[in-house]
């Protein structure tokens, strides 16, 4: 349905143009930003990318959605202000941000609610997932689309082979309540600082560990001052692509429905540039000689942060039921 | 999509707003709201982009740094550092300038962020030049241009911004890269300050009484350990670079109100007020410098230039020379950090497809963006300047030439000497 | 009126210790988070968002007090050249333009600040709109002091301040 809704805006477009058509026909050319924090490059721009070639494709040009990487339009939690507020019009951004504006999405920074990639996609797919989505529109955003962005692991330049070797490191997170608690739980203490300065804090030892997935550990270069990696998962923080509902509201229901088709048909190929990006990533940590844990027993970490768990059950009981039944 | 009209509008309202002495930060955030009026873009972008150019960690050093000179300066330390300085290269025409240009790298190796350079260094050693007879727009000219040293030398915040907008170059071995191209600098600008020296005739220090040498060495021993423990703490891991200012300020509080005891302790609250004339000044221009990046990125109008630019040729050599122009230029209206965010993207991919080192590049790229901020109309470092030497921009900027193409100079021997930049890197391995 | 006078230096003067409290605040927490990281092994979770707060506040006030004690630098390479009179016209041309940037600070960022009351900071969980509403502040205390400008107040309080002890 979405493609002859293209196919029929280009012909009306094209119409309007040759002056033949009748003024309800006539399609608008436009022109949108979608603003990222990655660079060019990164699996999450590349995903952007596509979405924006795709709603070229399916309008046959009529719309335009450039891709501003780098931050260009200024860094995640601003942009989200502006499209909040219809200034920039696209942005790719952590649900771990989107969590400020729209409370539901905090649930992914509870630790170990999923088990691995395949239980988070489950539930991201599920209607359940898509209703999460959706519930951005209470604060004035569209939810289009989960992207991938792996799971997070921590690193130290400590030794770090189990669990009760996180104990009294200081460890940076991103600071939320929820990430503060779960340092708590695990004996560790929570150090807030700006991401630039994590490097050289790591270096001389502010901190001792910090945590992130494979690509940012490798981009960032602090794997080659934090050479104990433990792949314990403990978040799985999904990206989300979404829209200003002020821009999205001016649309034809036409032009709505490519937009959405769009960035739900991104999604594979999103998936696909992390799991290549990631895997190199992998290869050049393990190539340096980090010293690397795996996690082959969940059961302690889950165990361990369950205090967590039980204090925002509350908060959260809806959308951790469905994950807990996306598991089955 | 070119906005050709945008873009006109935001080029003629600030040309013409600057021009009628409009304050530059009301141009700034004045020729950008005009511009988001005619793009239907919600206004208030503006005070938005403002607020959070300024709800940055990183920044803090800037208030810090600049309320730790201002103790410093009130409260005795600044006397008793030219004192030990006059005891090196007291015999020196122009010696107090030399001892600037190293103060200024010191603080630097410190600081990483010229403006807090410029502010701790300027407030101790401009109005100490004045009072030994150099004029004001020399000592404001030496102090910005010494200042610019501290992007380059590590550590650098603004050489991590480049690190991120590049998406993953080595931070360690951009900071290794720095050193040597620091010293460079170093070099040069003492030359270029003593040949003025000597040109304006300025005098020689006295020389200083031998009975009174231990007493300076003591004196200024306790006034040169805040450097010492800035440096130190940073390298052993007690703080960050950020919280370094906060430290410098509890150590010149310290040392000025419970060892010194020049000052009364209510003369605070006076340091405070005039801490906060020149953070508060500063500030706005960050503030609407963030703004006005914005709208340059919005209309993608840095990817504009640089295009001009790449349609000229393909031989590396002269596209690293135009790239060097195309800064320098974005440099007279831009400020540093939006600069580094915005142009690494679009001019990193050119470079390195060529074979240019992604290190040489930053380096070559924070020396260019940091010969921005002493140059008019948006040089933070030499407002800041201007500000504590309390001449006008236009006598500071006459007073800055020199220095500026001793800088240029420096920037093409870095340009076109990859080895300069990346000996220390690959001697440390790292790539 | 003279009352008047006294309650409107004494509003002025708050706003400015305010923004002085600050600054010394903003110092005095970044010293103890350092200290209490190193002894305790342990950060206030609202040490950096609290900083960056007083911050932003701080620094909005000081934009309206630069306006006051017109610190705010702009280039005269071109206008030196004019007559005096040309430049008096420009003068008044120049405050009522700061007048419409305070008037669009008050408009413009009161309504942002309505926006964001929904949205929370992540540390503290205080509501968005804290960092906003400096903006309508700072606006109201602009236009006040460009219209005292305009009808030809001298609003300077601090002369002298500057001069550093030589
Ligand atoms: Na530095
Ligand atoms: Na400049």
């Amino acid at each position: 349905g979405a493609k002859d809704a293209g196919t029929n805006a280009a012909g009306g477009s094209g119409q309007a143009a040759g002056g033949a058509a009748k003024p309800e026909e006539k399609k608008q050319a436009l022109t949108f930003r979608l603003a990222d924090t990655h660079p060019p490059d990164y699996p999450t721009v590349l995903g952007d990318k596509k979405f924006a070639e795709l709603v070229s494709q399916k309008t046959n040009g009529r719309i335009k959605i450039d891709v501003y990487p780098s931050s260009q339009l200024g860094e995640e939690k601003a942009v989200v202000e502006q499209v909040q507020l219809g200034a920039i019009e696209f942005t790719r951004v952590s649900t771990g941000v989107v969590a400020d504006f729209s409370k539901a999405m905090g649930v992914f920074s509870l630790p170990y609610i999923f088990d691995n990639e395949a239980h988070e996609w489950k539930f991201l797919n599920s209607a359940d997932g898509t209703k999460l989505l959706d519930s951005l529109s209470a604060s004035k955003f569209i939810g289009l689309a989960y992207y991938d962005s792996g799971a997070r692991n921590f690193y130290s330049r400590k030794p770090l082979k189990s669990i009760a070797d996180l104990k009294g490191q200081k460890i940076r997170v991103i600071q939320n309540k929820i990430n503060i608690d779960l340092m708590e739980a695990l004996g560790a203490s929570a150090t807030p600082m700006p991401y630039g300065d994590v490097f050289s804090s790591l270096q001389t030892g502010v901190i001792d560990a910090a945590e992130n997935n494979w690509p940012s550990y490798d981009t960032s270069n602090h794997y080659t001052v934090a050479k104990n990696l433990i792949l314990d998962g403990h978040q799985r923080v999904p990206e989300v692509l979404m829209m200003s509902k002020v821009a999205f509201d001016k649309l034809s229901d036409e032009d709505k429905k490519i937009i959405k088709q769009a960035a739900l048909d991104s999604v594979q190929y999103q998936r696909d540039e992390w799991k290549k990006f990631e895997k190199k990533s992998e290869e050049k940590i393990r190539a340096a000689g980090v010293t690397i844990t795996e996690v082959t027993d969940a059961k302690p970490w889950q165990d361990k942060v369950k205090s967590v768990i039980d204090k925002y059950r509350a908060d959260y009981k809806d959308v951790l039921d469905a994950i807990d039944k996306a598991r089955k | 999509m070119i906005n050709a009209m945008a873009i006109a509008i935001l080029v003629v309202s600030f040309v013409v707003l600057i021009v009628l002495r409009f304050p530059i930060s009301i141009t700034l955030a004045g020729s950008t709201l005009l511009t988001l009026m005619y793009l239907d873009v919600p206004w208030v972008v503006v005070g938005q982009r403002m607020i959070q150019g300024i709800n940055s960690f990183p920044l803090l050093t800037i208030p810090f740094f600049i309320l730790a000179g201002q103790i410093m300066s009130a409260g005795g330390m600044a006397v008793r550092l030219v004192n030990l300085a006059q005891l090196f290269v007291g015999a020196v025409r122009g010696g107090l300038a030399l001892v600037n240009c190293v103060a200024c790298m010191f603080f630097g190796n410190i600081s990483g962020s010229a403006v807090a350079d410029v502010s701790s260094i300027g407030s101790v050693l401009i109005p100490a030049m004045k009072k030994k007879g150099y004029d004001a727009d020399y000592a404001v000219a030496v102090t910005t241009s010494a200042a610019i040293q501290g992007v380059v030398v590590p550590p650098s915040h603004n050489l991590v911004l480049y690190s991120i907008a590049a998406g993953g170059v080595s931070i360690s071995s951009l900071f290794l890269g720095g050193i040597v191209p620091g010293v460079c600098l170093l070099l040069t600008l003492m030359a270029i300050s003593y040949f003025i020296a000597v040109k304006r005739g300025y005098a020689k220090g006295e020389p200083v009484k031998r009975a009174d040498v231990p007493k300076i060495i003591r004196d200024g021993f306790l006034s040169l350990m805040a450097g010492v423990i800035i440096l130190g703490g940073i390298l052993s891991g007690w703080f960050t670079a950020t919280e370094s200012g906060a430290m410098a300020c509890a150590y010149a509080f310290i040392l000025t109100f419970f060892v010194y005891r020049d000052v009364p302790l209510k003369q605070f609250y006076v340091i405070l007020r005039r801490t906060f004339r020149t953070v508060s000044m500063v500030l706005f221009l960050i503030a609407a410098s963030d703004a006005f990046g914005w709208i340059l990125a919005y209309l993608k109008i840095p990817g504009l230039v640089t295009d001009l630019f790449l349609n000229i040729s393909n031989n590396p050599y002269i596209i690293l020379l135009l790239i060097n122009v195309l800064l320098l230029l974005l440099g007279f209206p831009m400020d540093m950090a939006p600069m580094i965010l915005i142009m690494t993207p679009i001019l990193l991919p050119v470079v390195t497809a060529m074979g240019v080192d992604p290190v040489h590049f930053g380096i070559i790229m924070i020396l260019n963006c940091g010969i921005g901020l002493i140059t008019p109309p948006v040089g933070t470092v030499l407002f800041v300047g201007c500000a504590i030497g309390r001449v006008s921009v236009d006598q500071a900027t006459k007073a800055s030439w020199p220095f500026f193409f001793a800088m240029c100079g420096v920037l093409l021997l870095l340009t076109y000497v990859p080895q300069i930049t990346l000996w220390l890197p690959h001697l440390a391995g790292g790539k | 009126m003279k009352t008047l006078r006294r309650i409107a230096l004494l509003i002025d003067s708050f706003f400015e210790n305010f923004a002085l409290i600050a600054l010394a605040s903003m110092t005095v927490i970044v010293t103890l988070q350092v200290i209490t990281r190193k002894l305790f092994n342990h950060v206030f979770f609202w040490s950096e968002e609290v900083t960056l707060l007083l911050m932003v506040w701080f620094s909005f006030m000081g934009i309206a007090i630069g306006f006051r004690e017109k610190l705010h630098m702009s280039m005269d390479s071109l206008t030196k050249f004019f007559s005096k009179r040309v430049n008096r016209v420009l003068d008044k041309i120049i405050d009522v333009c700061i007048f419409l940037f305070g008037l669009y600070l008050i408009v413009n960022g009161w309504q942002f600040t309505m926006l964001m009351n929904e949205s929370k900071l992540p540390a503290t969980q205080l509501p968005n709109s804290v960092q906003y509403a400096v903006m309508p502040i700072t606006g109201v205390m602009i236009c006040v002091y460009s219209f005292l400008q305009f009808i030809g107040v001298d609003t300077i309080r601090h002369h002298g301040v500057e001069e550093v002890s030589e």
